[in-house]
């Protein structure tokens, strides 16, 4: 049975319940009301933003639950990416950050997974330049300040 | 446009956790903004239990700075070195105008130190002096070309290394010329050991390696070789071989002429190693090419002894200030020779915020000194009116020989509400007295540990019933691993029978077969029974449940989810001879196969019970613990030892024996047979089994029809320790030859370890099951 979604500009989109299931909050939303035509507002995701959602929610719609207790502690989890979903976010930074908060608030642990650590990634093993120029970021400390703070952070690195 | 810091915290937290500390620190230096989320992350927990990370730590002109600016963000600090809570203070300068008529000059004097981290919740400090050497191997000179130069950048903290000995008399002139940055001396008539030494290019302290005569007339030397406290490493030679590295500190080479003083073993203390090695140290000759071409492999010959410094008394101002600016604390640590200062102790315990939680104290103790029982004074009953109150403490773990009546006295009397209580000492403390007070101030006292508990005799009976009265409402968990335990304490024990849940006795000699019995079928409640001792220490001893008592009456722990026991006393006429071929002639092994039969479907019937059993564990292997005990040889089975070659020690540099394992010892031969004819099939209602361990067990489990069986029915058991017996060679176990059933995993590891190939031919594979 399909279920419509409006986004924040109206946009209507007609999706599987499974699909949309992959979302708790849908789920949740689902169950509260019942069975029901109504479409669900999602106010705070744009019609670009869901339709990435949506995508990443039929590609994903077999997968099992994952179990809470593994997700939440970053140890265990792999900082692999599949193959699907490293393309899948390969977009512009701003859509980036987007998907991550419509996943945070739709609450698909998966993508916000797979969100976080396609940042991270971006993150690891680069300069400080480097990130300054992936996440278009003005540098505002003098060469002393940031000397200075290499220097008392030096301790942490090899923890 | 969205940027990292626009994101919800706990999001950003997802991201960067995914991250190195190193990308956080690189992370933190790209914009304010990121340096604000950055760095509370980075300090929120501040581990520093390594040379390497203490000097970065304490480097840097600007460390009282970002103390200062950081220390509030530290939550958690955890280091092995007292020298830091030093640098966790800040000393702020006030500025006064001078007293001086007509003077406008301001002076800066420095006041009170006060904490510059005030939100700790977590603090685990060990009592290690500062670590002052380099992060550097000190030994990686010798991987240089001897007469090269070493390079004068970057500087070194002071460094020697000696090699000692009674070295034959000659003239070995100075090379500086060939150590820049260090001096290369030995002279005199009675050379007795050499130093070579680098140190940092300072022209001031050209010093930097030295020779001293043992006869205390001569020395070449014009300087300690080593400044201040600074630690030095030294080797000694006995005979053609380096035996022993160690380190000492300045007063050692200061006091008396080094070489002279050092090797004995009196003059210094030499923690664990004492017993063993020092009597290697003393210096016999060494030869001459010691001198002129020192040994080039020398880290895989060094053995290592750390000879802590002397000891010089610990201010605890800086830890009382600490504790006393950190009320949030719900996690105090204190290890080592700070806690055992009175004053310290006293003081920390005054200190102590009353928000904590959990408390643990240990001092250091003598491993080779036994004490006796309940001779300190009685603790005073009244508490403390100076102290604060600690109503949310639940753990309290006390160790060490200093601790005594008066401490734990003063920390009970404020704690009302501690489950847990761990003690870990061999001093004396008045048992009774103690069992009282915490009988009158600690109502729910639920778990109770002893270690290093070895005390015997009736009046360590008493000491430890005294102990296991100390509940009022019952315990839950005892853990008293090795204890010796009397009738007294046994009966102490089984007072507790409604409230047990976990029961530890591994070890403790003077329990009886009928009293594990007693304790199957009391505690309902009970959900641990552990009771193997693999382990060895020189005052444990085995414990095993008879079938003849098992059988007797039925166990009431139906909940019980671990069971870890020899079931002993079955008979087995189905074993004649031991692993050494030396016949079994006990009557035991006399008995009809069908009685045998008949008593093993009785002791499957009662552990068929244990329906929510995750772990079974009959058998066990001993664990190379290096206790003599171990090893004993008797006179029956003199002569079968199994050499299991050698190994890597622990700092993975040298290789030490293996030492020599006993075939026999442990080895079960009244034991289960696990055989479907002995009536295995009855355990099928032990579904939710995770682990199984029949070690050392004859038994026939391994059979293709049980292991069959066994899928079946022990679903949740996971496959075979495959690797197992690469790691212990002690299952070179030819009794089963016959059972051999290598399975296909076994064999891949063959292909893959083609050297084993005949081995493991005669592998007995060990019957440990784990869940996969």
């Amino acid at each position: 049975m399909p279920v419509t979604l409006t986004s924040l500009d109206n946009q209507e989109f007609k999706v599987d319940k499974e699909v949309a299931e992959r979302s708790i909050l849908i789920k949740n939303m689902i169950e509260d009301v019942g069975e029901s035509d109504a479409p669900i507002p999602l106010p705070n995701v744009s019609a670009a933003v869901l339709t990435k959602v949506i995508e990443y929610c039929e590609h994903h719609r077999n997968d099992p639950v994952q179990v809470q207790d593994e997700t939440d502690d970053p140890r265990k989890r792999s900082n692999d990416i599949e193959e699907w979903d490293m393309k899948f976010m390969q977009v512009d930074q701003e859509m980036l950050f987007e998907i991550i908060l419509a996943a945070n608030y739709l609450d698909i642990k998966p993508l916000l997974d797979v969100g976080c650590k396609t940042v991270a990634n971006i993150i690891k093993g680069k300069t400080p330049e480097e990130i300054r120029k992936a996440f278009n970021i003005v540098n505002d400390f003098t060469p002393e300040e940031e000397a200075q703070i290499k220097k008392e952070n030096e301790w942490a690195e090899d923890r | 446009m969205i940027y990292l810091e626009d994101l919800p915290l706990e999001i950003v937290h997802a991201i960067i956790s995914q991250c190195s500390p190193h990308d956080l620190t690189v992370a933190a230096r790209v914009c304010r903004q990121w340096l604000s989320i950055m760095q509370p992350i980075i300090w929120e927990k501040v581990v520093i239990n390594d040379p390497a990370t203490f000097h970065r730590f304490k480097d840097g002109n600007r460390k009282a700075a970002a103390i200062a600016r950081n220390g509030h963000l530290i939550r958690h600090l955890r280091t092995r070195y007292l020298g830091i809570l030093d640098d966790l203070l800040v000393t702020p300068n006030k500025k006064t105008r001078s007293k001086s008529p007509g003077s406008s000059v301001a002076s800066i004097i420095p006041t009170t130190p006060r904490a510059a981290c005030v939100n700790l919740e977590c603090l685990f400090v060990d009592s290690e002096p500062d670590p002052e050497l380099p992060a550097v191997n000190p030994f990686s000179w010798h991987q240089r070309e001897i007469q090269k130069p070493i390079s004068p950048s970057p500087p070194t903290m002071p460094l020697a290394v000696a090699f000692g000995g009674q070295l034959p008399a000659v003239s070995v002139a100075s090379t500086t010329t060939a150590f820049p940055t260090g001096t290369m001396a030995a002279a005199s008539t009675a050379p007795v050991a050499l130093s070579l030494g680098e140190q940092s290019p300072d022209p001031s302290s050209s010093i930097t390696g030295a020779f001293q005569s043992n006869s205390g007339t001569t020395s070449t030397s014009t300087a300690a070789p080593i400044g201040g406290q600074q630690p030095v490493l030294f080797s000694t030679f006995v005979g053609a071989s380096l035996a022993n590295s160690m380190e000492a500190t300045t007063p050692t080479w200061t006091n008396a002429p080094f070489a002279g003083q050092l090797p004995d073993p009196s003059s210094v203390s030499f923690g664990a190693f004492q017993e063993s090695t020092m009597a290697a140290t003393i210096p016999a000759a060494a030869p001459l090419s010691a001198i002129t071409n020192p040994p080039r492999d020398l880290s895989l010959l060094r053995r290592e002894i750390h000879v802590p410094p002397p000891p010089t008394p610990i201010d605890p101002t800086n830890l009382s200030i600490l504790l006393c600016s950190n009320p949030g604390l719900k996690m105090l640590t204190l290890n080592g020779r700070a806690v055992d200062e009175d004053h310290v102790l006293s003081q920390v315990i005054q200190d102590l915020p009353s928000d904590i939680e959990f408390l643990s104290i240990k001092g250091t103790m003598d491993q080779f000194q036994l004490t006796t029982t309940d001779t300190s004074d009685s603790p005073e009953d009244a508490p403390d009116e100076q102290m604060n109150r600690f109503n949310k403490l639940q753990e309290i773990r006390l160790g060490g020989d200093k601790i005594n009546n008066q401490i734990i006295a003063r920390l009970i009397q404020q704690s009302p509400v501690v489950e847990t209580f761990r003690l870990i000492t061999k001093t004396t403390i008045n048992s009774h007295d103690m069992a009282s007070l915490f009988r009158k101030y600690c109502y729910n006292l639920k778990e109770l540990y002893l270690d290093n508990y070895y005390e015997t005799g009736p009046e360590s009976d008493v000491a430890l019933a005294n102990y296991l009265s100390m509940s009022t409402k019952g315990w839950i968990t005892i853990g008293i691993p090795g204890v010796p335990v009397g009738p007294l304490s046994v009966s102490a024990l089984l007072k507790h029978y409604s409230t047990l849940e976990n029961l530890k006795i591994q070890g403790c000699s003077g329990i009886s077969s009928a009293n594990i019995q007693q304790i199957l079928t009391t505690a309902a409640n009970l959900k641990q029974f552990r009771a193997l001792t693999p382990h060895r220490s020189p005052h444990s001893s085995d414990l095993a449940l008879d079938a003849e008592d098992l059988i007797r009456s039925s166990w009431v722990c139906l909940g019980l989810e671990s069971f870890r026991c020899v079931i002993t006393g079955v008979p087995r006429p189905d074993i004649k001879h031991k692993m050494n071929g030396r016949p079994l002639t006990g009557r035991l092994h006399e008995f009809s196969l069908q009685d045998s039969y008949h008593v093993h479907r009785q002791v499957y019937e009662q552990l068929s019970a244990l329906t929510r059993l995750k772990e079974l564990r009959l058998g066990f292997s001993i664990w190379d613990s290096g206790w003599r005990e171990n090893f004993y040889e008797d006179e029956e089975n003199e002569g079968e030892y199994s050499e299991i070659g050698q190994r890597m020690a622990q700092d993975d540099r040298v290789f030490r024996p293996y030492t020599p394992r006993h075939l026999e010892l442990g080895r079960q031969y009244e034991c289960l047979a696990l055989t479907l004819e002995s009536g295995l099939d009855i355990l099928r209602t032990l579904t939710e089994l995770e682990v199984i361990d029949f070690r050392r067990m004859q038994i026939g489990y391994w059979r293709e029809s049980e292991q069959l069986w066994a899928r079946e029915h022990w679903k949740k058991l996971g496959a075979p320790y495959q690797k197992f017996p690469f790691v212990d060679r002690d299952y070179e176990d030819p009794f089963w030859k016959p059972l051999d059933e290598l399975d296909e995993m076994t064999r891949e590891d063959e292909h893959t370890h083609p050297e084993l190939e005949e081995d493991i031919m005669h592998l007995y594979v060990p019957p440990v099951l784990v869940a996969s």
